[in-house]
């Protein structure tokens, strides 16, 4: 008997085998666990992918990127809509848009101009979006405009 | 393939989400956490609730701050949490926690029925309780020696010793004559 041997002595295969059967789940009990072990990792994992990056589901840095996208695509959305009723503006006239003179574009030009479409006394030359006709459109288009400046 | 993968690669992929590689550790460990279960419970629907509870705590702790690090075997990583959830189940049930006295009583129910395995229980019920623990975690849960020193916070040497002398007690049973090799 070599050393290695002796210091570390092996059983009969038999005998190690039924030192194991003493303990060894029985089938009912290996579905049991099996079943109970899978709900608790299913519910594990699912709960896992609501919270934590992993396979299938958007790390935190895509998903953060993702919505930082969304806010820019709005505000980029946006800042064309004021820029083309701006240069709608400047094409026509921006000076015209401040209506009551007072050297800005704001709230109360938009206001004004509302409350003549209202009452159908808007004079031609609010126009501001050169279509043709002056309507709420124009209003609005001086409101954009207002709220862009005043930013 | 999951089969060749070593428990640590596998504990790393389940911490990083693979539901695939903590499969693949439930089936190589399920059989032993059941049989550590009944050995520390020594009822068999504790033992059930018991193994059941020590995957769903590796589960959480393969979330845990830093992820989990397995820096020996799974089975000696495991084998506190099964023996905590077993004492845990044992106080619930109004029962002294004492391992050694769960496993007695396993033993003893065993040796009643028919058969050899009742010829085992008896035998090993019989071993000093140290050199009892000592072929369960060489023969059953499959520890190395170093691995048994480490558990048992014994030294080697003594390992060693109580170890032949364990395995002498059993040769020498008539009992066990059928489960040795011509050669054994």
């Amino acid at each position: 008997m070599d050393r290695r041997r002796e210091d570390d002595p092996k059983l009969p295969a038999s005998l190690e085998t039924g030192l194991g059967e003493l303990f060894r789940p029985r089938a009912g009990e290996r579905t049991e666990l099996d079943q109970r072990v899978a709900r608790a990792a299913r519910e594990h994992f699912d709960a896992r992918r609501r919270v934590l990056p992993g396979p299938g589901n958007p790390p935190f840095a895509r998903t953060w990127a993702l919505r930082a996208a969304a806010v820019l695509v709005l505000a980029l959305g946006g800042w064309v809509l004021v820029r083309s009723i701006s240069n709608g503006l400047r094409t026509q006239d921006v000076a015209r848009a401040d209506r009551d003179g007072n050297g800005r574009v704001d709230v109360l030009d938009a206001f004004q101009l509302a409350r003549e479409v209202e009452r159908g006394v808007a004079e031609a030359r609010w126009d501001v979006d050169g279509n043709g006709r002056v309507d709420r459109e124009d209003a609005h288009a001086i409101a954009v405009l207002a709220v862009r400046i005043g930013s | 393939m999951d089969s060749e993968r070593t428990d640590a690669e596998l504990v790393r992929a389940a911490a990083a989400g693979d539901e695939g590689a903590f499969d693949a550790l439930y089936a190589r460990h399920r059989d032993w956490v059941f049989a550590l279960a009944l050995r520390s419970t020594g009822r068999r629907d504790e033992a059930l609730d018991v193994a059941q509870e020590a995957f769903v705590e590796l589960l959480e702790r393969l979330d845990s701050p830093g992820g989990l690090v397995l820096t020996g075997s799974l089975r000696a990583y495991l084998r506190p949490i099964v023996r905590h959830r077993a004492i845990d189940a044992a106080r619930r049930a109004g029962r002294e926690p004492r391992a050694e006295t769960a496993l007695e009583e396993l033993l003893d129910r065993v040796a009643v029925e028919a058969g050899g395995a009742a010829d085992l229980a008896r035998v090993l019920r019989g071993l000093p309780s140290e050199q009892r623990e000592l072929v369960l975690l060489r023969f059953v849960d499959g520890f190395e020696l170093a691995e048994i020193a480490e558990t048992l916070a014994l030294p080697l040497g003594t390992v060693k010793s109580r170890l032949h002398q364990a395995l002498a007690n059993l040769r020498g049973d008539p009992r066990v004559a059928r489960f040795l090799d011509p050669e054994g």
